[in-house]
């Protein structure tokens, strides 16, 4: 069912603005919306302006507590099991100011230790190239700032791996004998060198050197020794290390405060979704306003809260016309797992219908069809039921593995009607291990590797039901609507048209057919505005049967899914009886082959299985008759990721 | 030559040469198709390391093609007696049967696991920037798994109902 909406506008006083908007959290039915149509509008806009709230400090905020957490958990690796349930507290505890302090100055010591950490790690940055720099220089015993003398040049400089420095010196002693070059030392990219040469044949020293691509190279800052500074780099390097390490034990020790972090967060988070609905609120020096959709069941909570404060309301219905209320769709907890594959599409629109309960029938059979093997199914019906009552896992993963329950279940029934256990994992344990053909389950109805044919045509027949069915919805909708007449002629005639095939494929003659095609030509067009439009029109819909054709046809992968599953078990089953020789070891490798292989099969189909199931709603069903384009209810409430909150009465 | 060709292609090396290929050819586009995502994985990877499991799910999203190519090669292994020392003795036109068997899960898992890779590698994409959706990256590249299990379906009905040992 889609829950009904009723549109809320509020007007109160702005002091007890926030005290009014904890209440409406607190009760989780209303969603608030923006204004923005107000504002635009230049009389109210004169009047009203956007109400202040700190959401950009709590955001801040938040972020602190996040990163501090994100760290604490990168260095401490605090160890937490997969399936831990979440605390349970009460809303009082969660936003208790005094937990909130401790855990802002936990993430403060946290975000400080993070800081020094950086810093060490830039500054190790630096020595580290520093020390590269320096390193081809180790082996002169000259201080690096040495620089010119009175009557002498005395330089470092590099030159290109490539330049051939033999050559150069004879070069130099040839031209400039007043001058020496020593090389210190070599690597792939570059001969190091130092210069000397006496002020008088300085020119045509360095013009040589500058044919052999010289360039000089100064160290001003460093007064020792390449190896000294070297060393004195690696020192600070080590020192870093150790006080890298420290920095990190301290964030360490914080190991035990994740709760409160995580507390925190929580509840920041709590208060920042209460600050964007105040932010979504306009004000003027003394009143508010607020408007917002309030699921209809729950009005009368609504006004009893807002009875205890001095404030005018109105409630007023949805307009088809108007801005479409947003979507919540109520089920029984049967139904509300399927949800999920609903969101997946979209949303109904609020004019439309739920379709949950029109396919989820559907759904759950189709992927019985596909994964079809008893053993697979209680798997999944195990881990579903385990997740659920042990973990309970929320939203989302929480609807999935309740829809693993319920799938798993039907999986297991179609199981039995076809015969799978693990595929024929029984049969091949009794021929290896006991020599007898009689083990294995008895299909309830046939073994479809037996007669694929009899498995395709089941499936289309079943494809066909929901095609039909789709297209019923359709008419309901179009006389629920008030337009009788286009369901009798746009679904009634293709119905008469699929009835006459029928008779006919009977043999009881084409007439009811021909009248069907005909009603089909003389009603398709009705929406063209001349009548050769309207003829037009009436013909070319008769072109849809080949979509209707197709439709069905798509259903063949609901045979095809099921036999593939079935087919890769029973070569994992027949592997595992290959190497099941020998008395003890057999059954060993017997039982790890099965395990690894059924696990694998099952893994790689249980999303194939989940796709096209989901698939043949979304296309081969919904487009019969479903608009889509809702957008999600989401009430102004206490979400919470790590905790659980338990209400309180009051 | 042409004695040498009758002597080449017996029964038993056209079966043979039908495993060869589902093996072979499945193999190599699964391996390709691993590895475009495993590229397109690792540089996100390296970004941000946290979300390697869930690449490693896009990742082995192609694999499956390969699996069922050996499936099918294996199964016509057994059926030819091949594992047991014991091979039967196929003619020729027996032996095309086990070749043509193997054939659709050779061409459609090669190519349809290449393609599903590109697709998975998409999906590295919404991990990177909207990883709520990544179920949906999943989805689109099982899309593409479809075509290969009909391969694999037909090779295998085409096994079973072929003269064994």
């Amino acid at each position: 069912m889609i829950v009904p909406m009723k549109k809320l506008e509020l007007i109160g006083l702005n002091q007890d603005r926030d005290r009014l908007l904890s209440e409406l959290m607190r009760l989780s039915c209303a969603q608030i919306e923006e204004q923005n149509g107000l504002l635009s509008d230049a009389d109210a806009a004169g009047l009203l302006s956007r109400a202040a709230a700190d959401t950009a400090d709590i955001r801040t905020a938040l972020n602190t507590l996040k990163q501090a957490l994100d760290t604490l958990i990168k260095h401490a690796h605090p160890k937490r099991g997969m399936f831990e349930p979440r605390p349970v507290m009460s809303e009082k505890e969660l936003l208790d100011g005094g937990a909130l302090r401790e855990a802002s100055a936990v993430s403060d010591a946290i975000m400080a230790s993070q800081r020094g950490i950086a810093e060490l790690n830039t500054e190790e940055g630096r020595l580290q190239n520093r020390r590269a720099a320096l390193g081809p220089w180790r082996g002169l015993l000259a201080p690096l700032s040495v620089g010119p003398a009175e009557n002498c040049f005395i330089g470092l400089g590099v030159c290109p791996a490539m330049s051939d420095m033999e050559e150069l010196k004879k070069l130099l002693f040839v031209n400039a004998p007043l001058s020496e070059l020593y090389v210190i030392s070599s690597d792939r990219e570059q001969h190091y060198l130092m210069f000397f040469c006496h002020n008088s044949q300085w020119h045509e020293a360095y013009a040589l050197l500058k044919s052999y691509s010289f360039s000089a190279m100064r160290f001003k800052d460093v007064d020792t020794t390449a190896s000294e500074a070297c060393d004195e780099c690696d020192a600070r390097i080590e020192e870093i290390g150790r006080e890298r390490a420290a920095l990190e034990r301290e964030i360490c020790s914080h190991a035990g405060d994740r709760d409160k972090l995580e507390h925190a967060i929580d509840a920041l988070g709590v208060c920042l979704s209460r600050a964007e609905a105040a932010e979504r609120a306009l004000s003027t020096r003394l009143c508010f306003r607020v408007a917002a959709w309030v699921e209809a069941p729950r009005v009368s909570d609504v006004e009893r809260v807002l009875g205890r404060c001095a404030c005018a309301w109105e409630f007023s219905e949805p307009d088809a016309d108007g801005e479409r209320p947003p979507i919540k769709l109520k089920n029984s907890k049967l139904l509300e797992p399927f949800n999920m594959v609903t969101d997946m599409y979209s949303p109904p629109d609020y004019f439309n219908v739920d379709p949950n309960p029109l396919f989820s029938f559907f759904f759950a059979l189709f992927f019985g069809i596909m994964y079809a093997d008893l053993g697979y199914g209680l798997v999944l019906v195990a881990l579903g039921l385990f997740v659920t009552f042990k973990v309970k896992a929320r939203g989302m993963i929480g609807q999935m593995f309740r829809l693993m329950i319920i799938v798993g279940a039907s999986s297991a029934v179609m199981g039995l009607v076809f015969g799978g256990f693990f595929s024929d994992a029984l049969n091949v344990a009794g021929k290896t291990f006991f020599n007898t053909d009689s083990w294995g389950i008895r299909p309830l109805w046939f073994d479809p590797m037996q007669d694929p044919l009899k498995v395709l045509i089941a499936c289309l027949a079943v494809g066909g039901v929901q095609v039909l069915f789709g297209m019923g919805i359709k008419a309901y909708i179009l006389i629920r609507d008030g337009k009788p007449l286009d369901a009798l002629m746009d679904v009634g005639s293709w119905w008469l048209l699929f009835a006459g095939i029928a008779v006919a494929a009977l043999g009881g003659g084409m007439w009811v057919a021909i009248a069907g095609a005909a009603a089909l030509v003389l009603t398709q067009g009705r929406g063209a505005k001349n009548i050769f439009g309207k003829i037009a029109g009436g013909l070319g819909s008769l072109y849809d049967i080949t979509a209707y054709l197709s439709d069905v046809l798509s259903y063949c992968r609901l045979m095809a899914l099921c036999m593939a599953g079935a087919v890769i078990g029973s070569v994992f089953n027949m592997l595992a009886g290959m190497v099941a020789g020998g008395f003890i070891i057999g059954p060993l490798l017997f039982a790890v082959v099965f395990l690894v292989g059924h696990s694998f099969n099952m893994a790689i189909n249980i999303i194939g299985t989940y796709v096209h199931a989901a698939r043949l709603q979304y296309l081969e069903f919904f487009g019969k008759f479903y608009e889509g384009g809702g957008k999600a209810f989401r009430p102004l409430a206490v979400s919470t990721k790590y905790v659980d909150i338990v209400k309180e009465e009051n | 030559m042409a004695e040498w060709l009758s002597q080449v292609f017996t029964g038993n090396t056209l079966a043979f040469l039908g495993v060869a290929l589902a093996v072979g050819l499945a193999g190599i586009g699964s391996a390709k198709g691993v590895g475009i995502v495993g590229e397109a994985g690792s540089g996100l990877h390296a970004e941000d390391p946290s979300k390697f499991a869930q690449i490693m799910i896009l990742q082995v999203i192609p694999g499956t093609q390969g699996l069922y190519g050996f499936v099918v090669g294996l199964l016509a292994l057994v059926r030819l007696g091949a594992l047991t020392g014991s091979p039967i003795s196929l003619s020729f036109e027996q032996g095309a049967w086990y070749l043509m068997a193997c054939l659709p899960i050779a061409l459609v898992g090669w190519l349809s696991a290449i393609a599903q890779g590109r697709v998975a590698a998409g999906g590295i994409g919404i991990i990177t920037k909207r990883p709520e959706e990544m179920f949906k990256g999943i989805m689109m590249a099982v899309m593409v798994e479809f075509y290969a299990i009909l391969a694999l379906l037909v090779s295998m009905l085409m096994l079973f109902n072929l003269p064994s040992a």
